[in-house]
């Protein structure tokens, strides 16, 4: 229902009281960062629409702020565990416990028996104790170079926090994120992150 | 003799008044031609020798490199030595990027004919980049002991973030580049030389005979094939904020299109872009709807059915929300035709 009356107050064709309901629905906001955020958003607005001669009113700034406390109210509830803000939440929950608490001690112990029993399945799995460099990668086929760049990114799927993710930064990075770097900056940056990533 | 001063004193009052005027101009150039100045940028940075080493720093990770760029009969050659983590050396001859990776042995050849050439500032896309964002001088500063000239690319709305560039007042190379959150103010990656030396430090020859292929080194050529959307069967419904459609690029191992690689579909307003990847919905089980951010990259996943598609780009996330929701799938693909160059 709010995104037909959004959509309807975008054409012009809400009325006062309306628009005054919608924006109780969304929630009217206070924090006066918001409000510098979204007066940014109306001169981006009135400047791209200054041809037309669109005004704007205190009620489409407070529409505006209503819909950016809905939007980001919705884009914090679909983070994943991967967010920045965890990310940082992450040491601190780390430094409340000594490294000699019982706790840390039980959780080293539970590692390290972890850590065990991955190494005896592996040992037991046939071809195990094959090494690894037994085709020379200069006799290689093509084909064969393929299927190890295969492994490779197999074998980071265990080691890293979402493969799919970094894939698609570095490649994002690779080909697409050049634009906003000119020259020497922008490969830099590139290869950077994509051999960090690697 | 009084009609005299009274002269002079007018015309010093209106030469006062031009300068004050032609400073106020120096100083904001809200009318910029921005397009232009982003040529001139990656102009000067093809014309140099140059040897430095760079920091860069995205939220709160951080990784060093050392670079070596030499132009030679107008192609650009590089070497890029990473300082941080596993080693890892990359060369660039014009549009042809090798990567060394010494642990496997193995050389990476891509071509990426856009790297630091702004593809979308020359195309359809950059001549509106304007429209998005406004030039404003900044204060002077040093940079890697050198002074500097800087500029701010301010946004002109919350669809896209601003950017802070220092050049160098001799070389006019960027010395330092920040990504700004055109929301916060905050700082969300930036690129910087801690130190340089300009017009040496480099010749050719080492160039060259870094260039070579190390011996027992396999190659592998990784490429992409660019269609037009329409051929794979999508469409954009509607643009947002002046983020223009370009290709969708399959990916290609020594010529060869790697079956169930996602499909990258690139969108830009002429400085910043962001990535569509697109790959069936089955392809990796079921998934949920997610928010990455990292430093001025953000990435968003959703459905769009029947494909998973997830978006990547220095923008802010409601940005990619709202392309996300912009295109569709309607199955009905046209013929898949390879896009002019």
């Amino acid at each position: 229902m709010t995104a037909s009356r959004v959509s309807a107050w975008l054409d012009g064709e809400i009325e006062a009281h309306a628009c005054d309901a919608m924006c109780e629905q969304l929630g009217a906001p206070h924090a006066s960062n918001l409000e510098a955020a979204i007066d940014m958003c109306l001169i981006g607005h009135v400047l791209r629409e200054q041809a037309q001669g669109v005004a704007h009113s205190a009620r489409s700034a407070r529409v505006l702020a209503a819909l950016q406390v809905s939007y980001e109210s919705q884009a914090a509830l679909s983070t994943t565990p991967f967010s920045q803000d965890n990310v940082r939440a992450a040491p601190a929950a780390l430094s409340q416990r000594a490294a000699n608490d019982p706790w840390f001690n039980w959780r080293a112990t539970g590692s390290a028996f972890a850590v065990a029993l991955a190494v005896g399945v592996w040992w037991q799995m046939p071809g195990a104790d094959t090494p690894t460099t037994s085709t020379p990668m200069a006799a290689a086929a093509p084909s064969v170079v393929a299927e190890a760049l295969l492994a490779e990114s197999s074998r980071s799927v265990a080691m890293r926090r979402d493969p799919n993710i970094d894939a698609f930064l570095a490649a994002h990075r690779q080909t697409g994120a050049s634009n906003a770097w000119p020259g020497a900056v922008g490969f830099v940056r590139n290869v950077a992150w994509s051999g960090a990533t690697q | 003799m009084r009609w005299r001063y009274g002269r002079l004193a007018r015309w010093q009052a209106a030469l006062a008044l031009y300068l004050v005027c032609i400073a106020g101009l120096t100083h904001a150039q809200p009318g910029g031609d921005v397009r232009r100045w982003l040529i001139e940028v990656n102009q000067a940075a093809k014309q140099q020798t140059f040897v430095g080493t760079m920091v860069v720093q995205s939220g709160s990770d951080m990784v060093s490199a050392k670079i070596w760029h030499i132009d030679h009969d107008a192609q650009t050659y590089e070497r890029v030595d990473l300082l941080s983590g596993e080693p890892h050396t990359t060369m660039r001859q014009g549009d042809l990027v090798f990567g060394v990776d010494h642990t496997a042995k193995l050389v990476r050849q891509e071509r990426t004919s856009d790297l630091g050439l702004f593809p979308a500032v020359l195309g359809s896309a950059g001549r509106n980049v304007g429209q998005h964002y406004v030039m404003q001088s900044l204060s002077a500063q040093r940079v890697a002991g050198r002074d500097t000239v800087g500029v701010a690319l301010q946004a002109k709305d919350l669809w896209r973030h601003s950017y802070r560039i220092w050049r160098d007042k001799r070389s006019g190379l960027v010395l330092q580049w920040q990504t700004v959150s055109s929301h916060s103010g905050a700082v969300l990656e930036q690129v910087a030389y801690s130190d340089i030396v300009v017009a040496g430090g480099v010749d050719f020859a080492a160039m060259q005979a870094w260039q070579r292929v190390p011996a027992n080194y396999a190659v592998v050529v990784k490429d992409a094939l660019k269609v037009q959307p329409s051929s794979m069967g999508w469409t954009q419904r509607a643009p947002v904020a002046g983020f223009e459609a370009g290709a969708v690029s399959k990916p290609q191992i020594n010529g060869q299109t790697v079956e169930g690689a996602p499909a990258q579909w690139v969108f830009s307003d002429g400085l910043a872009s962001v990535s569509l990847f697109i790959e069936p919905s089955s392809a990796r089980g079921a998934r949920q709807p997610s928010a990455v951010h990292l430093g001025a990259t953000t990435s968003v996943s959703a459905s769009v059915p029947p494909m998973w598609v997830t978006a990547v780009g220095e923008v802010p996330v409601a940005t990619l929300r709202a392309l996300l929701g912009s295109v569709q799938f309607d199955g009905r693909p046209s013929h898949n035709k390879p896009m002019e160059p």
